[in-house]
């Protein structure tokens, strides 16, 4: 064989396996994203389904946001509109894809990047098999051999669902933390490593290409930050111009009692601590950059029916309390 | 980077490997190889590789000395007149051993010391606690260095090889060195003899099409072995043994078989992907399984399972010992009263005890290790002293040991019994290996697969629906394979659409059936970890 | 060489030892026979046999191990 004919031959193979993996992609992916549609990160891409341009602001991150910032509260109390893109253990790949979701269908005005995913380490391997799943959705939706219906391959296609508490998880557990103070001073810096970084600024980029206002917050959480981790993203805060806000230094402000609330032994705020951290950062939020109220906009009107659901929720659930 | 069925491994470091050998001169491909093998290992143990370079280099000096040691002594006979000789052979032999003596206690020295420390001191502490005295010592623990039980005794064979005459030490470092670190073989073998690797990692041949598709194809077999039968069967496995004897002996023996295939199909898989790589650079490794489930006896389960480590035991372990002079001794003493099938296996059972004791530690510093290793041993044993009574009374009732029934009941009898061993090797105790097996035979039902709880232990019907299919798919490569039929060589022959659909279902059979992504926990491989 | 063969013949009636070349390779031997064969050969031929000795290539053939046993008289 020629070296010729073996191009030809290692081309025609490879694209011919390329086709059958993207045969098996379109079999096995997800044809909707509701319940039980087996979608991946199914709340926090619920925004695919919101109205076009109508997320004022979208909050990135792991599981510190899902579980300490109530987009329907900030609705009720400010009018602005937003969205909990987040997923637990988020690795900040995950992250940019989550980004990228958003803002397929969205402008928003501020992305708010919670940081406490900054520090998460992830391989190589991780990334690419990350971007493998993005294009071949076999890679990640595989195992759904075991529940596909062969009906599914012929019925509707159907992407219209979305988090009703826009990504929010209410839990009303409580697990006292312990009192001792986890942002001791430091001057020391936690090391981010490099590829943390590369991901950090391609985050911050791709706000700034869309002319989309950019920030960096922490949440309070007792076992997951720390001074050292403050310095390392405040000065990457002051290098970049961004605006950065750590909640952990602000627990007076807030009233967060550790007794109360959080869930998991200051591991992840629970409902009534959200609620504080929703206060203070939605009045925050508003304030700074002067965002619109649409309530009572017929427009909105999802919204309304949204928040009169999340209160039925959280009173069936103050009542299972008692 | 933690196992070679990974996705960094197999498509950014490989292809990355393969690109840069074949741009490279025959000359460089060499050091191509070395520079991907230490990058390799520095990628999974990072500046540990300092002992693997110390290892290499002092048996490459200690290999030279040997060498040198023994052209002396070919000089000095030359001239030598014939009643010096044997005095001069003498001389030299004891030098040599001295450097040998040298070598084997680095080598062992630095492997004992990272391995076996903390299970020495730990187990000397419990001595001390039974005689009322406070222990002193702090177990030591150390991070091993991947590959090191493998690469000790590869450096282990060279030197005593070179030793024995039986190969010339290496002039080259780098050629040592990448025989001591050769990327596929470093994390779990084949244990490599030097003679038989030399001249193939120098090759630096072009990889020919033939090499490559044929490496693939091996590689696509050892992950149908690997990613979807061995790392499916995991969550179960781990729940059972987790758990122990909270389930019943139905599910003990569901233990045993599902561990017993795990084991087997990812050391095997393992085996196929490592053996494949090589074979990509021209590069033929040892065989280490010939389909060891088709055994008839123990023994010729350990010919056929592990093939590397039982030649090395049987090399470099079982023959000294046997050979030793008062083993010797023994045999020609007892022949005459024993005749010629007793006599020699008093030495052999004497040197067998030996290579299990060790075989035993050798999978790791525990007594369910050397539990299974004494489980191994008992059988061989028991198994070579009834062969004649059994002989003679199978030969009474005339059943003839040659027939298909009798056959498959060995085979499923061998079966068994390894998989007994191997619940004792997997046990996180001696005790609770013990346990499981008194469980799976004294109170066997088969409650918990009737009522449905077999598949809530991790994984569902779906999965045992998939895991049977793959075996089944195995078994008749297996049996294929056993009856000497080369499926390799047929598919090559097939017409290329018939050839590509094959590949294309392989390939599509793992992405869609692999245990790996959402839902699955990364899995360590069993056999690195030794 | 005819004395090995007698050894050989009534060690293990029924192969051919004139000609087999891989009675290691192919398991015609097994490590037990291999050790009361050579306690065999030591004892007709008045030789020591070392452990280095022990190798595939000097017991695969009748004809390797006659070489091994001459090499090794001639040493003595």
């Amino acid at each position: 064989m020629t070296r010729k004919e073996i191009c030809i031959r290692c081309t025609a193979f490879f694209t011919g396996l390329l086709l059958c993996l993207l045969a098996v992609s379109y079999i096995v992916a997800p044809k909707g994203n509701g319940e039980h549609s087996g979608f991946i990160y199914r709340d926090a891409k619920g925004i695919i389904a919101e109205k076009k341009n109508t997320v004022d602001v979208v909050f990135l991150g792991d599981s510190e946001v899902y579980s300490s910032i109530s987009p329907m509260q900030m609705w009720e109390e400010q009018g602005f509109t937003s969205y909990d893109c987040s997923t637990g253990g988020q690795l900040l790949f995950d992250t940019l894809e989550l980004l990228n979701t958003a803002l397929e269908n969205q402008h928003p005005k501020l992305v708010v990047l919670e940081v406490n995913a900054a520090f998460r380490q992830f391989s190589l391997g991780e990334i690419a098999y990350n971007k493998a799943g993005e294009y071949l959705a076999v890679f990640r939706y595989h195992d759904r051999w075991k529940w596909m219906k062969l009906s599914e391959l012929f019925g509707p296609r159907d992407f219209n669902w979305t988090s009703e508490m826009k990504g929010f998880r209410l839990n009303l557990d409580t697990n006292a933390a312990s009192h001792k103070n986890h942002m001791k001073a430091s001057d020391k810096f936690k090391d981010m490593p490099q590829k943390n970084a590369w991901y950090m600024e391609a985050i911050k980029k791709k706000c700034e290409e869309n002319q989309i206002q950019f920030m960096l917050l922490s949440t309070p959480s007792r076992q997951n930050w720390n001074m050292k981790k403050h310095n390392t993203i405040a000065a990457m805060a002051e290098e970049w111009g961004v605006p950065y806000i750590d909640l952990n230094l602000k627990e007076k402000e807030l009233d967060v009692d550790w007794q109360t609330d959080t869930k998991d032994k200051g591991d992840h705020l629970n409902y009534f601590g959200a609620q504080k951290v929703t206060s203070y950062l939605g009045g925050y939020l508003k304030e700074t950059y002067d965002l619109p109220d649409h309530r009572g906009d017929a427009e909105y009107d999802s919204w309304d029916k949204c928040l009169r659901k999340y209160h039925e929720q959280i009173d069936v659930l103050t009542a299972k309390l008692k | 980077m933690t196992s070679y069925c990974s996705f960094p491994f197999l498509f950014l470091f490989l292809p990355a490997v393969i690109v840069v050998y074949q741009l490279m001169p025959e000359k460089k491909r060499p050091y191509v190889l070395l520079a991907a093998s230490y990058l390799f290992f520095w990628l999974i143990s990072g500046t540990l590789l300092v002992f693997l370079l110390f290892t290499t280099v002092s048996i490459y000096s200690i290999g030279k000395r040997l060498d040198r040691e023994g052209e002396k002594r070919d000089a000095l006979l030359k001239t030598a007149p014939r009643d010096e000789k044997k005095a001069i052979r003498q001389l030299c032999q004891k030098k040599q051993r001295r450097w040998l003596a040298l070598g084997i206690f680095l080598q062992l020295g630095i492997l004992l010391t990272i391995k076996y420390s903390g299970f020495f001191v730990e187990n000397m502490n419990q001595l001390l606690k039974w005689q009322q005295i406070e222990p002193l010592i702090k177990v030591p623990q150390f991070v091993m260095p991947i590959g090191i039980s493998f690469y000790t005794l590869q450096a282990f064979s060279y030197l005593t090889d070179v030793y024995r005459g039986v190969t010339k030490a290496e002039p080259k470092l780098s050629r040592l060195a990448l025989y001591m670190s050769f990327f596929p073989g470093l994390m779990e073998g084949p244990i490599c003899r030097y003679r038989d690797m030399a001249e193939q990692l120098s090759a630096g041949g072009k990889i020919t099409y033939h090499q490559l598709t044929y490496g693939v194809q091996r590689i696509l077999y050892g992950m149908i072995k690997k990613v979807v039968i061995a790392d499916r069967l995991n969550p179960l496995v781990q729940e059972l043994f987790d758990s122990g004897t909270a389930y019943d002996g139905g599910l003990m023996f569901v233990a045993l078989f599902a561990f017993t295939c795990q084991e087997y199909m990812e050391f095997s898989g393992t085996m196929d992907v490592v053996i494949g790589t090589a074979q990509i650079f021209g590069i033929k490794m040892q065989e280490n399984f010939e389909r060891p489930f088709f055994s008839r006896t123990i023994s010729e389960f350990w010919r056929r399972w592990h093939i590397t480590l039982g030649t090395w035991f049987k090399d470099y372990i079982f023959y000294p010992v046997s050979m030793a002079g008062p083993m010797k001794k023994l045999t020609k003493n007892t022949r005459k009263s024993l005749g010629s099938y007793y006599s020699p296996l008093l030495a052999g059972t004497v040197a067998l005890f030996c290579v299990w004791s060790l075989n035993g530690l050798w999978h790791g510093a525990g007594w369910n290790y050397i539990g299974f290793g004494m489980f191994h041993f008992m059988l061989i044993v028991l198994g070579n002293f009834v062969e004649p009574p059994v002989a003679w009374a199978a030969e009474k009732i005339g059943l003839n040991r040659d027939s298909v029934p009798w056959r498959i009941f060995q085979m499923l009898r061998t079966a068994f019994l390894v998989g007994m061993g191997e619940v004792i090797f997997r046990a996180s105790s001696l005790h609770q290996g013990v346990q499981m097996l008194k469980t799976m035979l004294t109170s066997f039902t088969l409650g918990s697969v009737k009522n449905g709880t077999l598949f809530t232990l991790g994984i569902d019907r779906h999965d045992f629906l998939i895991t049977g299919v793959a075996l089944f798919l195995v078994l008749a490569v297996s049996i294929l394979q056993e009856r000497g039929i080369k499926i390799r060589d047929y598919i090559a022959g097939r017409k290329t659409p018939v050839r590509w659909m094959i590949y294309y279902s392989a390939v599509l059979f793992v992405v869609v059936f692999g245990a790996y992504g959402n839902g699955y926990l990364p899995i360590d491989p069993i056999y690195a970890g030794f | 060489m005819e004395e090995l063969m007698d050894i050989l013949q009534e060690f293990e009636p029924g192969v051919d030892f004139e000609h087999c070349t891989d009675l290691i390779d192919g398991k015609i031997l097994n490590s037990l026979e291999i050790l009361s064969l050579v306690a065999e050969i030591e004892d007709v031929f008045d030789i020591t046999i070392p452990t280095v000795e022990i190798v595939p290539d000097n017991f695969n053939s009748a004809q390797a191990m006659w070489n091994m046993i001459c090499r090794l008289q001639e040493e003595e």
